[in-house]
């Protein structure tokens, strides 16, 4: 009788140490699929992230490609309500802005410039800037440039207009231009 | 004492039950987060497509443009509107929202905000479908373009000929012109009153519009005046009456405000302008105005400021007719 609750005894303690070791591979396993799943979540949140970036980047050039056709009817720079721009009202503009950056804040584009046909052949660092000083004799009117790291820019050729004399005659004065909008291409850090 | 009939449960067996069900539990969890985040992603995206296609309905040359936009469910549009934000131009901000199982509407998305448009609606929209109108307010040269959206029937009751050619020319069909009263019985929709007379009042309107311009300097009676709505009243002049009728009187004002202080940076550059015109030989009585009219904006604090701007840029407006055309302001 002695020796058969002996022999329980060890059975039960032999039991114990298996169910032990079971639970611990149970657990292992556990941990190591958790891990699986977490870094499968990982993954696509960092997909899903790119897939962000990239779709914010695209609504920031498609909200510039839309605009850039309806920039001429802006009445910053329309020229009375006709399909052109005014260059008397972008110096205008570019000397208002140089003082108070209000309209940086306005549009969503890192920055608007207009190249004057004078400046169609040439870089952007041989290119004058227009100013109150020089203006008319200039190649670009930068209405405002944040100068991000890095900016898409999408353009358009636009009829640009002033008001000139003659022989005592006010006339208005057309040539063509380039308007240009840059945005800026969001990276993921 | 053991009880040899109690059933024994081995112990790895509550372990897997207890690990089964913490899994199970994170598994839900996650799984409704992950749903939930993608209808708030799905919602914000949809309120920037919606500002998106606002782009191109702005009238631009056109006196006015509209456009119907339907939804595959039922949606909620939000608008709210700050012209403290973004300063000096203010800012207005979308959200959405849309119909999930049963009646409920899922999480709104986020706020797309919106710097250089004017949207004038009421607060929220629930609706399958938006009209969307575009007008151009002019104070006297162009500010910008209204953008009003609104669901549903309106109708104009007694509307004065130019505000019937005015909304016959958008092709709109939910807004019908009725010269009786009991055309509108059976309907649901909003009815609109247009009145001459201060003294006449009617119970079942839902909306009154005062035409209050008498004078030689008006086109026509309804091109300033005001609109009440729920006991309250708004002023408005030209366009501006679209935007009353359709919008809350806080996303009125507000837009009203925010359009007043674009006003005073165009200003600014037109006063550039008038610098060089002269230049040219041409008057300088209009930048005198011009600059009067700047001080009258500067101190303007709600709708029913409008009344001095009005006369003002009249003034100017036809001072700018009256010049040669080489000499033209705008």
């Amino acid at each position: 009788m002695k020796k058969l609750k002996l022999n329980n005894k060890i059975n039960r303690k032999s039991l114990n140490k298996k169910a032990q070791i079971k639970i611990q591979e149970m657990s292992f396993v556990l941990i190591a699929v958790a891990l699986f799943f977490i870094l499968v979540g990982l993954f696509i949140v960092s997909i899903v992230q790119s897939n962000l970036y990239r779709k914010a980047s695209d609504f920031a050039q498609e909200k510039a490609i839309a605009s850039v056709k309806n920039f001429a009817y802006s009445p910053e720079f329309n020229y009375n309500e006709q399909n052109c721009i005014d260059a008397d009202k972008l110096i205008g503009f570019v000397k208002k802005e140089s003082q108070d950056h209000n309209y940086e804040k306005f549009w969503d584009f890192t920055s608007i410039k207009v190249i004057k046909e004078s400046g169609f052949n040439k870089s952007e660092g041989e290119m004058i800037e227009c100013n109150a000083g020089n203006y008319p004799d200039c190649d670009i009117f930068i209405l405002y440039d944040k100068t991000p790291l890095n900016e898409v820019s999408v353009s358009s050729y636009i009829a640009l207009c002033k008001k000139e004399k003659e022989n005592s005659y006010i006339y208005e004065k057309c040539g063509l231009a380039k308007f240009v909008i840059g945005s800026e291409r969001k990276i993921p850090e | 004492m053991i009880n040899k009939n109690a059933t024994e449960m081995p112990f790895n067996w509550i372990f897997a039950i207890i690990a089964g069900a913490i899994i199970l539990f994170l598994g839900i969890y996650i799984t409704t987060k992950l749903i939930n985040t993608s209808s708030y992603d799905y919602n914000t995206q949809s309120a920037e497509r919606l500002v998106l296609l606002l782009d191109p309905l702005e009238a631009g040359l056109a006196s006015g443009t509209s456009e119907l936009i339907e939804f595959k469910k039922q949606t909620e549009v939000f608008c709210e509107c700050q012209d403290w934000k973004n300063p000096p131009f203010g800012g207005q901000s979308i959200s959405f929202s849309e119909k999930i199982l049963g009646n409920e509407f899922s999480e709104k998305g986020g706020e797309i905000p919106i710097k250089n448009k004017y949207v004038f609606m009421e607060n929220s929209i629930k609706s399958k479908k938006l009209n969307v109108i575009s007008k151009t307010f002019f104070m006297p040269f162009k500010i910008s373009d209204l953008i009003i959206i609104f669901s549903g029937d309106y109708y104009f009751y007694q509307a004065p000929n130019e505000i019937k050619e005015d909304i016959n020319s958008l092709n709109l069909k939910n807004i019908y012109f009725i010269e009786d009263l009991n055309e509108f019985e059976s309907s649901e929709g909003t009815l609109v009153c247009f009145s001459s007379n201060i003294n006449s009042f009617y119970d079942s309107c839902d909306i009154i519009v005062k035409g209050e311009c008498r004078g030689g300097n008006c086109e026509h009676l309804y091109e300033r005046g005001k609109v009440i709505k729920n006991n309250q009243e708004l002023g408005y002049s030209n366009n501006l009456i679209y935007g009353a009728i359709f919008s809350s009187k806080e996303i009125y004002e507000c837009n009203l405000k925010r359009l007043i202080n674009r006003f005073i940076e165009l200003k600014e550059i037109y006063l550039n302008k008038l610098d060089l015109i002269q230049r040219l030989g041409c008057g300088s009585e209009i930048k005198i105005n011009l600059q009067s009219l700047g001080n009258s904006a500067e101190n303007f604090n709600d709708s029913n400021d409008l009344i001095t701007l009005f006369e003002h840029s009249k003034k100017i407006d036809q001072m700018n007719q009256n010049t040669i055309s080489g000499c033209k302001l705008y």
